[in-house]
C-alpha cells in the first residue's frame, strides 16, 4: 500500500473505527477527482468521515444542510450590492471549499440540486453570467437518507451518474460501538488529529493516479462490464460510457492506493458494485422478483470472463 | 501401517470365506474341462490367500508362488524329477514350442503345461483383485454376485450341477458381506477397535445367516418357474433339431445318422501308457449319405493278424530305430483294436487273432482259446511318421488326375450335395497350387468363420436337408462329427481323396512317471477326424474340429537325427510342425528377398492379433489420456527444466499449471480473477506459493513495465505446486 496513502487512512482510524473500507472508498473517489454518495440513516459518521478527510489533508471543510427551502445562491453563492463602493460584491458559496458535505442533498428542491451537480461536473460554478472555476482539490459528499421519502425530491438518474461511487456506511459491530462509546468519553477525537498530507500532495497523488496502468485487456474487461448491464434482461437503462470512465478512474486510485502502478480486474471486480449500482435503472421485474442492483452486478460480474492474458496475446 | 490381532482376525475369517468361494468356482472349471489336480490348484489358491495375509514382502511371495509353479509344472508335466537336470531343459523346451505357437498365432496349440501356468497366473492376478476388494475397498459384492451369477450359468447351460454350490456360495456370501459390512459400519463410527464389541455384533448376523439357509435348505421347494432356458434358446434360433433327444456319445458302430445333441459320458474306456499322445484309432468309413456315414459296397478283403507280426495298413510308419510301445489296458470291452499313427505290431497273449477289414481298416479281436472273454490289455508297436514338407509341397492338384480307380469310393459325395457346398469347396482351396495346401486351407477355414464347438446344440438335417450344407451355412454349431465330415465333403468336392476316420482322441493325460505318461480314455473322448490322400505321400490324419489341437507331443530327437532337417517336418499327426516350418521357410525368404506382397500376407495372418494390439493400443492411449493429470505434470517439468528462464518461459508454464490445476479438479470460474484463484488453489493446496507466482503473473500480464524477478524461485514455486497436484 501506498506509504501516504497509508498514512492518511491510520489519521482517519484515530476518528472512525470499523470504516476502513469507507474511508479507503472516499480516498479512492478524493484521488480520481471524483465525488461520492454516501447513502445511510443519519448518525452513523458520515459528517465525521468527512470532516477527518478533511483534516489529514488541512483542506478545507464546508458542510451544506440541504432543506427544501434551500436557495442555489445559498450553494453557490451570490453578487451583494456593497453601498460602500457601489458595486456588486461577491460572497461565495460553500461550494468554494475543498471538502464539501452536502447533507441530505435529496430533501432540496432539484433547482438547488443542479446548482450543486453543476459544481460538481464542471468544477465550476456561473453566477450572475460569470463563471467562476472551483479550487482543486474539490471533493464533494453527499449523503441521503434512505429512508425518509415524504417531502424529498430524489435525484434523477442524469444527476446520479455524476457521483463517482455510491458507497454504504452501515452500523458498526457491537465491539465497535463499544470502542465508539470509549472513545467519546475522551472526548472529541476529531479535534485531536493532524493533517498528514498538504493539499498540494494531494493534487501531486492526484496526478500520478492519472498515471497508473491500465492494461487493454482490463479496459475492454471493463467495457465488456458495462455492456453486460446493457443487455440484462432486468436493466431498463444500462450504465453509460460516463460510468466505464468513472469505473477505470476508480479503479486506477484504488491501485494507487493499494501501490500498485497497473490495474488489475480484481481492483475492477472490487469496484464495480460501487460505481454501478447507482446508475443502473432497473425494471419493474427486478422489483416483483426481488432483484436488488447489487445482485445483478454480482451475476454479471461471475459470468464474465476474467482476462488472464496480454490483450495482443488474445 | 500396522494390523492388530482383531484385524488380522476379521481378514483371516474373509479370506477363509473366499477360499471357500473360489473353490466352487474351481470345481466347475475342473470338472468341464477334464482338467485334473484339483488339489494342487486349491494349495495354489491357499497359498496366495495366505501370502497375502500375512502381508508377505509382494518380492517374497511373487518368489513362493513362481517356485510352486514350476514346480506343478515340472511335477506334473516332466518325466523326471524335480531336482534332476532334466528339469530346465524340460521348462525351457516347453517355454520354446510354446512361445514359437503363440508367435505363429496357433493358440490352439499350446500345450497342456503352458495353460496351466496361465490359468495359475489367472488366480494369482483373482487373488490379488480379491485382496484389494476386501481389504481396501471392503466390499466383496460384486466378486459374490459374479459367482453367482457364474455357477448359475454354468448349471443352465453345461453339464455341471450347481445346486449344492449355489447354496454354499450364497451362505458364505452372505457371511462374507456381512462381515464387511459392519467393519465398514465400524469405520464410518470411527470408534476404537474393541473386537469384543465387534463380534457382539457379527456373531448374531452368522448365526441368523445360518439358520435361515438351513431354514431354507429343508423347506420343501416348488419346481422351476420359469423353463429351461435353453430349449427356448435353440428354438428361437432355430435349432429345434435338438428336439430328437439326447444321444450319448461314445464309441457307436451306426453312423448313418449323424447330429443332434450328446451327453457327456465319464466312462472309462482304456488307459494307455504311453510315452507320446496319440489319436486312438479305430475305423474309416468311406461313403457320405447327407445324413451320414455308411460302408460302400464292394467286395474287399479280410487281413489275418497273429500277435507280433508286421500288420499292414495303408498309413505311413516311421523309421524302425524310432519304434516305442504303447500299453493298453481295456476297461470296457471293445471287440476292435484300438490302432495309433505309424502302427507296427501289437502283442497281446497269445493266441490272439486280428481281422482287418481292408476297406474299413478295422481290426477286429479274436480270442482262439476263449472266445467269450475279451482282450483285457495288449501292446502296440509304432514309429511315428515322418512326413517330407519337400515332398508335401510337390503335391500339385494335377497329380490327383492320375489316380486309379480304387480311389473313387474316397471321393463320392452324393448326387444332392448343394452346389453352394462345392462353390464353398472351390473357393477356399482355390488360390493354393499344392493339394497340401488345399487340405489345410479346408483344414483351418472352421477356426476362422465364425464356427463354434458345442456337444448339445448340434442339429439333426430335416429330411430334404444335407448333414454337411446345414452345418457349413446354417448352423455353424457342432462337435467332432461335423467339423469331420464337413471336411471330407469339402475335400472330395475339389478331387481329393478323403475318408472319414473315427476312433478316440488322446484323452486325459497323467504325470509323467519313468518316461511314460498314463492317458485316460473315456467315451466323452469318442471322436471324429479326417485323412486325406496327398499324391507322394499318402494318407495324412487332419484335424479340423475347433479346441482338438491335433496331436502335438512333438519329439525334437526326430529333427535332431534327420539329415534332411529343412525338408522334414515332424508327421502330420503333429500338425503343429508343419505350421511352424512354414513359419521359418515364410521368414527366410521374407529375409531373402523383401516383397510387400509377402509382407502383407504376413500381416493378414495375424490379422487377429493386430486387432488385439490395436484395440489394447487405443484402449491405453485412452487410459493413458484419462490419467494425464498423473504423468503429463512429470513431463512438463523435465520440459520446464530445460528452458531459458525468462517471460515467456514464466507465462506458458503459469497456464501449464492452470491447465493441471483444472485437471485435479481446481478449475478456474470464468468470473473469478486470478488472484482470488490463487487463494482457493492455496487454501486448497496448503500453501501460499500460487499467490506469489499469481502476483508477479498479474504485473507480468496486467502490467506496463516489467520489474526484475527471480525466475529461478518462481521455478521452484512452479514444481512445487506441479508436484503437488500429482501427490
Amino acid at each position: 500500500m501506498n506509504s501516504q496513502i497509508q498514512a492518511v487512512l491510520e489519521n482517519i482510524d484515530k476518528v472512525m473505527i470499523g470504516k476502513r473500507e469507507v474511508a479507503e472508498l472516499s480516498l479512492v473517489a478524493l484521488l480520481a477527482r471524483g465525488h461520492v454518495l454516501l447513502e445511510d440513516v443519519p448518525g452513523v459518521g458520515k459528517t465525521m468521515m468527512v470532516r477527518s478527510l478533511a483534516k489529514s489533508f488541512d483542506a478545507q471543510f464546508k458542510r451544506i444542510q440541504f432543506t427544501p427551502d434551500l436557495l442555489p445562491s445559498d450553494v453557490v453563492g451570490i453578487s451583494i450590492y456593497n453601498p460602500k463602493t457601489l458595486e456588486f460584491e461577491f460572497r461565495p458559496g460553500p461550494i468554494m471549499g475543498d471538502v464539501i458535505l452536502a447533507d441530505e442533498i435529496n430533501r432540496t428542491s432539484p433547482k438547488t440540486q443542479s446548482a450543486l451537480l453543476e459544481g460538481m461536473e464542471e468544477a465550476s460554478v456561473t453566477i450572475d453570467g460569470k463563471t467562476l472555476a472551483i479550487n482543486q482539490p474539490f471533493f464533494v459528499m453527499a449523503t441521503q437518507n434512505p429512508i425518509e421519502h415524504e417531502g424529498t425530491y430524489p435525484l434523477p438518474e442524469a444527476q446520479l451518474d455524476r457521483f463517482l461511487l455510491k458507497i454504504k456506511m452501515g452500523y458498526p459491530s457491537r465491539g465497535q460501538e463499544v470502542e465508539i462509546l470509549r472513545r467519546a468519553e475522551n472526548g472529541k477525537a476529531i479535534e485531536k488529529i493532524q493533517a498528514v498530507l498538504s493539499v498540494a500532495q494531494l493534487i501531486e497523488l492526484q496526478e500520478l493516479v492519472q498515471g497508473v496502468y491500465v492494461e487493454d485487456s482490463v479496459k475492454n474487461y471493463m467495457v465488456e462490464l458495462a455492456t453486460q448491464t446493457r443487455e440484462n434482461s432486468y436493466v431498463y437503462l444500462g450504465v453509460s460510457p460516463r460510468a466505464t470512465i468513472a469505473l477505470m478512474k476508480a479503479s486506477q486510485a484504488y491501485a494507487f492506493v493499494k501501490g500498485r502502478s497497473f490495474v488489475t480486474p480484481d481492483d475492477v471486480q472490487y469496484l464495480v458494485p460501487f460505481v454501478f449500482s447507482h446508475r443502473l435503472v432497473l425494471k419493474p421485474d427486478a422489483r416483483y422478483d426481488n432483484v436488488t442492483a447489487n445482485e445483478i452486478i454480482e451475476r454479471i460480474i461471475a459470468k464474465t470472463p476474467v482476462p488472464t492474458k496480454r490483450f495482443a496475446e488474445q | 501401517m500396522k494390523q492388530s490381532l482383531g484385524e488380522f482376525l476379521e481378514l483371516a475369517v474373509a479370506y477363509i470365506i473366499i477360499f471357500f468361494i473360489l473353490r466352487e468356482w474351481l470345481i466347475p472349471i475342473m470338472q468341464l474341462t477334464n482338467t485334473g489336480g484339483f488339489q494342487l490348484f486349491l494349495v495354489f489358491i491357499g497359498l496366495s490367500l495366505a501370502l497375502s495375509l500375512f502381508r508377505v514382502h509382494p518380492l517374497l511371495s511373487g518368489f513362493v508362488k513362481f517356485g510352486y509353479i514350476t514346480w506343478f509344472i515340472v511335477f506334473i508335466y516332466s518325466e523326471s524329477p524335480v531336482f534332476s537336470g532334466k528339469t530346465v531343459p524340460f521348462l525351457l523346451a516347453e517355454w520354446k514350442g510354446n512361445m514359437s505357437s503363440i508367435i505363429s498365432g496357433d493358440f490352439g496349440q499350446v500345450s497342456d503345461a503352458f495353460r496351466t501356468v496361465l490359468f495359475l497366473v489367472l488366480i494369482w492376478m483373482l487373488v490379488y483383485l480379491i485382496h484389494h476388494w476386501v481389504s481396501v475397498r471392503k466390499n466383496i459384492f460384486y466378486f459374490f454376485a459374479m459367482t453367482v451369477f457364474f455357477i448359475a450359468t454354468l448349471d443352465t447351460f453345461s453339464d455341471y450341477d450347481g445346486k449344492t454350490a449355489i447354496v454354499k456360495v450364497v451362505v458364505l456370501g452372505l457371511m462374507m458381506t456381512g462381515v464387511l459390512f459392519v467393519k465398514r459400519l465400524w469405520l464410518q463410527v470411527d470408534a476404537t477397535g474393541n473386537v469384543v464389541g465387534k463380534w457382539r455384533i457379527v456373531i448374531p448376523m452368522l448365526v441368523s445367516v445360518l439358520l435361515v439357509s438351513t431354514v431354507a435348505f429343508f423347506l420343501p421347494k416348488t419346481g422351476p418357474t420359469w423353463a429351461d432356458p435353453v430349449p427356448f434358446i435353440q428354438g428361437v434360433t432355430g435349432q429345434d433339431g435338438a428336439g430328437a433327444g439326447m444321444k450319448s456319445v461314445g464309441y457307436s458302430q451306426d453312423d448313418s445318422q449323424l447330429g443332434g445333441p450328446f451327453q457327456g459320458d465319464n466312462t472309462l474306456i482304456f488307459t494307455a501308457s504311453s510315452r507320446d499322445r496319440h489319436y486312438w484309432r479305430i475305423e474309416t468309413k468311406d461313403t457320405y449319405t447327407s445324413k451320414g456315414w455308411i460302408v460302400s459296397e464292394g467286395s474287399f478283403g479280410k487281413n489275418v493278424y497273429e500277435t507280433n507280426t508286421p500288420i499292414m495298413t495303408s498309413l505311413q510308419v516311421g523309421p524302425p530305430e524310432n519304434e516305442r510301445q504303447i500299453q493298453l489296458d481295456i476297461a470296457v470291452s471293445m471287440p476292435f483294436l484300438i490302432q495309433t499313427y505309424g502302427l507296427l505290431s501289437v502283442s497281446a497273449q497269445n493266441s490272439t487273432l486280428f481281422i482287418q477289414d481292408e476297406q474299413t481298416e478295422r481290426m477286429t479281436i479274436e480270442q482262439q482259446i476263449d472266445a467269450s472273454k475279451s482282450l483285457s490289455n495288449y501292446t502296440l508297436s509304432y514309429s511315428e511318421p515322418v512326413y517330407s514338407m519337400e515332398q508335401l509341397q510337390l503335391s500339385f492338384p494335377a497329380s490327383l488326375e492320375t489316380l486309379d480307380s480304387s480311389f473313387d469310393r474316397f471321393l463320392q459325395v452324393p448326387s444332392q450335395l448343394p452346389q453352394r457346398v462345392r462353390d464353398l469347396a472351390f473357393a477356399i482351396t482355390q488360390d493354393k497350387t499344392t493339394v497340401y495346401d488345399q487340405i489345410k486351407a479346408v483344414e483351418s477355414y472352421f477356426r476362422t468363420k465364425g464356427f463354434r464347438y458345442d456337444k448339445t446344440q448340434a442339429a439333426i438335417p430335416a429330411e430334404n436337408q444335407d448333414y454337411v450344407d446345414q452345418f457349413l451355412f446354417d448352423t455353424k454349431v457342432g462337435y467332432c462329427d461335423n467339423f469331420s465330415t464337413s471336411m471330407v465333403v469339402l475335400l472330395r468336392s475339389v478331387g481329393i481323396p478323403a475318408r472319414w476316420v473315427k476312433g478316440f482322441a488322446p484323452g486325459t493325460a497323467g504325470p509323467m512317471t519313468d518316461g511314460l505318461r498314463e492317458y485316460r480314455i473315456t467315451n466323452d473322448n469318442a471322436h471324429s477326424w479326417v485323412e486325406a490322400f496327398i499324391p507322394g505321400t499318402g494318407w495324412m490324419e487332419f484335424e479340423p474340429t475347433i479346441g482338438f489341437t491335433g496331436n502335438v507331443n512333438i519329439d525334437y530327437d526326430i529333427q535332431l537325427d534327420s539329415s534332411e532337417q529343412e525338408e522334414l517336418v515332424q508327421p502330420e499327426q503333429k500338425p503343429e510342425q508343419p505350421q511352424q516350418q512354414e513359419q521359418v521357410s515364410d521368414k527366410e525368404q521374407a529375409k531373402s528377398t523383401f516383397s510387400f506382397d509377402k509382407f502383407w500376407t504376413w500381416l493378414k495372418k495375424f490379422v487377429y492379433v493386430w486387432i488385439i494390439v490395436f484395440v489394447l493400443l487405443i484402449i491405453s492411449g485412452i487410459s493413458l489420456y484419462l490419467q494425464r493429470k498423473t504423468w503429463l505434470p512429470k513431463m512438463h517439468v523435465r520440459a520446464y527444466r530445460k528452458k531459458t528462464a525468462d517471460w515467456s518461459t514464466f507465462d506458458s508454464s503459469y497456464h501449464v499449471l492452470l491447465k493441471q490445476l483444472s485437471r485435479i479438479g481446481l478449475r478456474r470460474r470464468d468470473g473469478e480473477t486470478l488472484r482470488m484463484f490463487a487463494e482457493r488453489v492455496d487454501a486448497s493446496l496448503e500453501t501460499d506459493e500460487m499467490q506469489k507466482l499469481t502476483a508477479v503473473y498479474e504485473q507480468h500480464v496486467y502490467g506496463k513495465d516489467k520489474q526484475e524477478v527471480d525466475f529461478m524461485k518462481l521455478k521452484e514455486s512452479w514444481e512445487y505446486l506441479i508436484n503437488r497436484t500429482i501427490s
